[in-house]
């Protein structure tokens, strides 16, 4: 035992005992090391390469086991590659009615961030379109399809496009598990311009984010993320952000660390948990305040469920609430839904 | 104390493959993770997902096992406020109130789990895996001074709780 630490026999003590009731399955462990053979097959995907086989989290409790993996990825990957092949076949024949009656091709999405629109604007025939041309399509063009799906290093986002909306004015939502409040999305859009991201990834390296978006979003596009996708959703923001386009605002469950490189200069909100009192997250809310140059510090008013943290100035606009609910988008304020709480800020000191 | 070998957390050993690593530090970080999470198949499902890890970056790793570990508690870390409510619904289940805790032990747990995240795997990394402040630093990929405060903080929320 080092002597850098005071003594704590009685918490040693019980630590070991806490240890102690853990069981090493064998078979646990054998599933380990097949997953760890199977993921070392040279003739398998490198890491990085976007794969055709998508693993699909409804639920972390309800993961298969490995040994399921396979099965359900195949089946996923038929279903995908047939959706794929009929939005592809919808998006030819959209854009080849629009070749004959629009003389102004290009023409950007309302609110469309810069950087879109540039480079290539012509229609890459379907065999040859990226993921990223897809996109800047669809930004370019403010149509459907109604789900993209991208494949970023062995993981996918998928991007559906609910109501009358697309694309630009967007509002991705990133929910590892599936379970984000219902509440949220509802009382958030305004229901034409909303756009649900379901993903299953756990944590995105920027660079791989970076490449498969190939620095294309479009819109006023805001991000919200429950806790479990936080790192997710911050990746993508990141990757979104530091190519100059698409995100303006982040409403995120906890407080994330910021990625390395990352350059968040938009309106951020985090709801904590109240069981976690905010001067009790201080190496972290310090490390977001430096980011944002928020300073001055203090609690706000308490409004039942919310305790609303507020600086005396800060370069962006960064919020911390507290949040004392099981379902932090069920919390009112002033009697409104979070959510509509969240969107008018947002909107309000966005650009 | 009794030494308990399967209950350390090891300190970054050699290894020359991933095959071993994981044949030393298998059941080890597997206690580990369920000191952090509390939950024997999320304890599981972390420690794959940190192996996966290390294997995949095992060329440009230099501490294999530090590394792993980090890897371990980042996990844990990730799944850490969901398990947070089933171990808050465990607590209210077994113990009513504080006064009805069963034993020393399960209360002293029950006090580490209200710990922010970050104080309560210091802690854990301090007082279960017996590591230096340098090792406790590198793991949590915070700056060793960082690293006392957040074991000093967690234990004097600790003994506050504690009435002592």
């Amino acid at each position: 035992m080092t002597d850098e630490w005071p003594p704590a026999p009685r918490l040693t003590a019980a630590l070991d005992d806490l240890a102690e009731r853990a069981r090493v399955r064998p078979s646990a462990q054998s599933d380990v090391r097949q997953v760890l053979e199977r993921e070392a097959d040279p003739d398998g995907p490198a890491a990085g390469e976007p794969v055709d086989v998508v693993v699909m989290y409804a639920d972390a409790a309800r993961r298969r086991p490995p040994r399921r993996l396979l099965l359900v990825a195949a089946a996923v990957l038929v279903l995908l590659t047939t959706v794929a092949a009929l939005v592809l076949r919808d998006g030819e024949a959209e854009v080849d009615t629009r070749d004959q009656v629009d003389e102004d091709e290009g023409e950007g999405a309302d609110g469309e961030a810069d950087g879109v629109g540039e480079g290539d604007d012509g229609l890459a025939p379907a065999t040859t379109t990226t993921p990223a041309d897809e996109i800047r399509r669809h930004c370019d063009e403010n149509t459907g399809p109604r789900e993209l799906v991208l494949a970023v290093g062995d993981e996918t986002i998928r991007l559906s496009v609910r109501g009358g909306g697309s694309l630009s004015n967007a509002l991705f939502v990133l929910s590892a598990d599936g379970d984000l409040g219902s509440a949220f999305p509802a009382s958030f859009s305004d229901r034409s311009t909303t756009v649900d991201v379901v993903s299953g990834v756990d944590a995105l390296d920027p660079a791989e984010v970076k490449t498969s978006l190939g620095g294309v979003t479009c819109g006023t596009s805001y991000l919200v993320s429950d806790e479990a996708s936080t790192a997710s959703a911050l990746s993508l923001a990141c990757a979104g952000t530091t190519v100059g386009a698409g995100f303006l605002g982040y409403v995120l469950e906890g407080v994330p660390e910021i990625p390395v490189g990352c350059q968040v200069r938009h309106p951020v909100v985090l709801l904590v948990d109240a069981a976690e009192p905010v001067d009790e997250l201080d190496d972290e809310l310090v490390a977001w305040e430096d980011h944002l140059g928020c300073s001055g510090r203090s609690a706000g008013a308490d409004d039942g469920p919310l305790v609303t943290t507020s600086y005396t100035s800060c370069e962006t606009t960064l919020l911390v609430y507290s949040v004392a609910a099981t379902d932090p988008w069920t919390a009112t304020v002033d009697g409104q839904p979070l959510g509509v709480r969240l969107r008018d800020v947002l909107t309000s000191t966005s650009g | 104390m009794t030494e308990r070998a399967s209950a350390r957390v090891s300190r970054a050993p050699a290894t020359d493959s991933v095959d071993r690593l994981f044949r030393d530090e298998y059941e080890p970080m597997v206690r580990l993770a369920y000191v952090l999470v509390r939950d024997q198949h999320l304890a599981e499902e972390v420690v794959q997902e940190a192996f996966v890890e290390v294997q995949d970056r095992w060329a440009t790793l230099l501490n294999a096992g530090g590394y792993l570990r980090t890897a371990v508690v980042n996990g844990a870390r990730r799944h850490g406020r969901r398990s947070a409510n089933r171990r808050r619904i465990e607590r209210e289940r077994l113990h009513p109130g504080r006064q009805d805790a069963a034993a020393e032990y399960e209360f002293l747990i029950d006090v580490l789990d209200r710990l922010p995240e970050r104080q309560r795997a210091a802690v854990v990394l301090a007082y279960y895996g017996r590591l230096t402040v340098a090792e406790v630093a590198e793991t949590l990929d915070c700056r060793p001074g960082t690293a006392k405060s957040l074991v000093h903080r967690g234990l004097a929320r600790m003994r506050k709780e504690l009435g002592e």
